[in-house]
């Protein structure tokens, strides 16, 4: 066909780039000679193509379905509070080492907050009533960790802890546990307070910014 | 929800994206529920980096990547059922309907995915199915694009190998295969 191949004889690797279209036009003009005069080439090419096809349609199932509703749902939440919380200017800084973010931002006076990765595998059994815990504090710490606990809950993902300690030496911890929307398409979080105790709350967010202790009857998603 | 700001048209094409997203993410871990809970964990994921993805380069390819080091991560931390353990947990809800697929071709190839290593699976879905180029799943897999080809090569071969190994059941795929008519 052409006069010369300077090409070795294709190997597996290169059929496959050529069933692909991976392959230069030059390149491919030289497999297609040898193509020509090696018919088994042809049938090695067929199979690849068939491979991917194959492979395509046993997947293309997804495709298909409607998205779960509460990804949905979930993204356009999360989006407003990312977009929501740099309006508030929060500067997320990287940690010199490793992955976890420090996000540092001004609180009520008196409290100092990181975000420290946590880890996952917190085990919790109880559930007590956020408001509960708002009780045994004195009232400038109810406030900040109210805010704390807002801040945590629009910023940190799953399982990471926000630690913080009080003027008056009450020192928390904050960790989301999980995120749902309920079935009226509210954004609520359930997450872990501890301190001397470890106590579960879940608090939802409402129109405004505004994260509310509730008891949710929520599918988690 | 709110303002149209850059990260809600962000999370906008996030949402177009969805439905690839999950086939990505149910063929990387051979399970609707795994998947799903792959394709939020990396929204959210995203959501909270939006400032690292550089407009104009493929948003696609970027998720794919998040997707998979989290589920790099999840093996890691051996977080990961056995497909074995994922059939006892999940088989019986469905028993009839996973009967009535593994006779199916696609059925049969789903089931070889399966069993094709991590690092193999991961290339054969994002070239074959996602439609990526050598180039690009090896931008996403941070490898070179000849480790593509030669995990590519190898993991069409197992599944041409395995399926023509199994037993045929042509006949019945023709008239009862629904996925047929999707293909």
């Amino acid at each position: 066909m052409r006069k010369r191949f300077p090409m070795q004889i294709p190997d597996d690797t290169v059929l496959m780039a050529y069933a692909d279209g991976e392959l230069s036009a030059d390149v491919s003009d030289q497999v297609e000679g040898w193509i020509a005069r090696m018919p088994a080439m042809q049938a090695r090419v067929a199979a690849f193509m068939h491979s991917r096809a194959l492979l395509q349609a046993a997947l293309a199932a997804p495709l298909h379905e409607p998205t779960p509703h509460q990804s949905a749902a979930l993204i356009g939440a999360l989006g407003a509070m990312i977009a929501s919380e740099r309006k508030r200017k929060v500067v997320p800084l990287r940690t010199p080492r490793g992955d976890s973010p420090i996000i540092g931002y001004a609180l009520a006076a008196g409290l100092a907050a990181i975000i420290i990765g946590f880890g996952s595998g917190l085990a919790w059994q109880s559930s007590v009533d956020y408001a509960v815990r708002m009780a045994a504090l004195d009232a400038a710490s109810a406030a900040a960790l109210s805010q704390a606990v807002a801040l945590t809950l629009e910023t940190s993902p799953n399982y990471r802890a926000v630690m913080f300690h009080s003027a008056s030496g009450i020192r928390q911890s904050i960790t989301p546990l999980a995120t749902f929307v309920t079935d009226d398409g509210a954004i609520c979080r359930e997450y872990l307070l501890a301190g001397r105790s470890e106590e579960i709350a879940t608090a939802c967010r409402d129109d405004n910014g505004r994260w509310l202790p509730r008891p949710v009857t929520g599918r988690r998603t | 929800m709110h303002e149209s700001s850059e990260t809600s048209s962000f999370g906008d094409q996030l949402v177009s994206l969805m439905p690839r997203l999950r086939r990505f993410a149910i063929g990387l871990t051979s399970s609707t529920h795994e998947g799903d809970d792959l394709v939020q964990s990396a929204c959210q994921r995203a959501l909270e980096r939006t400032e690292q993805w550089r407009p104009g380069t493929r948003l696609d390819s970027w998720m794919y990547r998040i997707m998979q080091t989290i589920w790099l991560e999840r093996l890691r931390a051996g977080a990961i059922r056995t497909s074995f353990l994922r059939e006892q947990i999940e088989g019986p809800i469905v028993d009839g309907v996973r009967d009535a697929d593994a006779r199916t071709t696609f059925g049969k190839v789903r089931r070889i995915l399966d069993e094709i290593p991590d690092q193999q699976r991961s290339v054969l879905l994002l070239v074959c199915v996602e439609g990526l180029s050598y180039r690009e799943a090896a931008a996403v897999l941070d490898v070179p694009t000849g480790t593509v080809m030669s995990r590519l090569a190898r993991a069409r071969k197992t599944v041409m190998d395995r399926l023509d190994g199994m037993p045929s059941t042509a006949p019945a795929e023709a008239s009862t295969d629904k996925e047929a008519a999707h293909a």
